[in-house]
């Protein structure tokens, strides 16, 4: 039983009931008990708890990487250094809840994006790994053809940095704009309106190549 | 079309970045369902086997058939596979140097017994570190086995016998 007293009247709850209520971080924050649990359970290197992580951020860490480097193998291997990254934190105390870990987890996958691309652009002498093939995502090809797709990376690529982040951080790694706005240390009535201005210079940019697929579809 | 934000600003946008909207939402599932089948497990994996001082450690592999990437191994198991690498190399030395010499005459037996018990100080120092009781028992009677080769071969009836064999 879990015992707390509200004004002046002394309030108590199952604990089970407790468990499953959100909590508040000292800055008043709200965080999902889940994730508090799963992190202290990730943190005595509970198989199960990195499981749960990995569903919740893998895929999307994969996805940030991929965007920016070149093949999927360096962009799991960029997701592989993360989550050991994370892993020796948890272990060490070096991090403590306080609903900040997804803005934190992808810090972090943000610095070795960009020790990739650096290291790469050092061993080519190119520029990044940019022109890196298509990835093939045959099984999830959804309503955008595969021109259509060429197009648009090609369009995010010539992006100012900054448009590029916000697009890739919103639709690759899927965060929300408040998580962003911590990760970015940005207010998000900007990040809300650099959205807005990306996709605005994304449509003027892929304007031609959606005329022409509308009018392919029209004819067919 | 699932994105793992839920903060949607999709409907207060105009029906043109709507479909810029979609294009990326699409963009972006087909960058997440990019990584094969076995990619949660492996970065299971590198995450349970993640130590301090190694920040950035190798890529994790799991068993993907076809998958058609190249083995990279876990830095922590360089060492010892290294080690265990020189050790095949000189224990093959070692076999092939026995079988050139077991039809020589008594002389370079002797020469060859020697070399040996030499050899088999180096390997021995060499498992030693790798502490295991099996390997060291087995270093054991190989030395026995040799200083047992080397006594006999001083005695007179092993040279005349060594020597009057037919050699092969």
């Amino acid at each position: 039983m879990w015992c707390n007293v509200v004004l002046g009247v002394a309030l108590c709850l199952p604990e089970e009931t407790m468990r499953t209520a959100l909590v508040q971080s000292h800055d008043g924050r709200t965080i999902a008990p889940d994730l508090t649990q799963t992190l202290a359970r990730a943190a005595t290197g509970e198989e199960g708890a990195w499981r749960e992580l990995v569903a919740l951020y893998g895929r999307r860490v994969f996805a940030l990487a991929r965007s920016r480097v070149g093949g999927d193998e360096a962009a799991e291997e960029i997701a592989q250094s993360v989550f050991a990254t994370i892993a020796i934190k948890l272990r060490e105390g070096g991090y403590s809840e306080q609903g900040r870990f997804e803005p934190w987890l992808f810090r972090i996958a943000m610095n070795r994006i960009r020790d990739a691309v650096r290291h790469a652009k050092r061993r080519s002498g190119t520029v990044a790994l940019d022109g890196s093939p298509e990835p093939s995502f045959e099984s999830n090809d959804g309503p955008t053809g595969h021109a259509e797709r060429v197009a648009l990376r090609g369009a995010i690529e010539r992006l100012s940095d900054a448009d590029r982040e916000i697009i890739e951080l919103r639709h690759h790694a899927g965060m929300g704009f408040k998580e962003m706005a911590e990760l970015l240390d940005e207010p998000v009535g900007t990040l809300l309106a650099r959205h807005h201005r990306a996709l605005r210079k994304l449509r003027e940019m892929l304007g031609p190549v959606i005329e022409d697929q509308e009018e392919s579809e029209g004819e067919s | 079309m699932t994105m793992p934000h839920d903060d949607s600003t999709f409907g207060e946008l105009p029906a043109d970045l709507r479909e810029m909207h979609e294009m990326l939402d699409a963009l972006g599932d087909g960058m997440r369902s990019g990584a094969d089948a076995g990619f949660e497990a492996r970065l299971v994996a590198a995450s349970l086997a993640a130590r301090p001082g190694v920040d950035r450690p190798g890529l994790v592999h799991g068993a993907q058939p076809g998958s058609g990437r190249v083995l990279r191994l876990h830095r922590r198991w360089l060492a010892p596979a290294s080690l265990a690498a020189a050790m095949l190399v000189v224990a093959s030395v070692l076999a092939a140097r026995m079988s050139s010499n077991r039809h020589v005459p008594a002389d370079s037996g002797m020469r060859f017994t020697l070399v040996t018990h030499t050899e088999l100080d180096e390997i021995a120092e060499a498992w030693e570190v790798l502490d295991d009781q099996e390997i060291w028992s087995a270093v054991s009677s190989l030395r026995g086995e040799a200083s047992t080769l080397r006594n006999s071969m001083q005695g007179d009836w092993v040279s005349e016998t060594w020597n009057s064999e037919d050699p092969m």
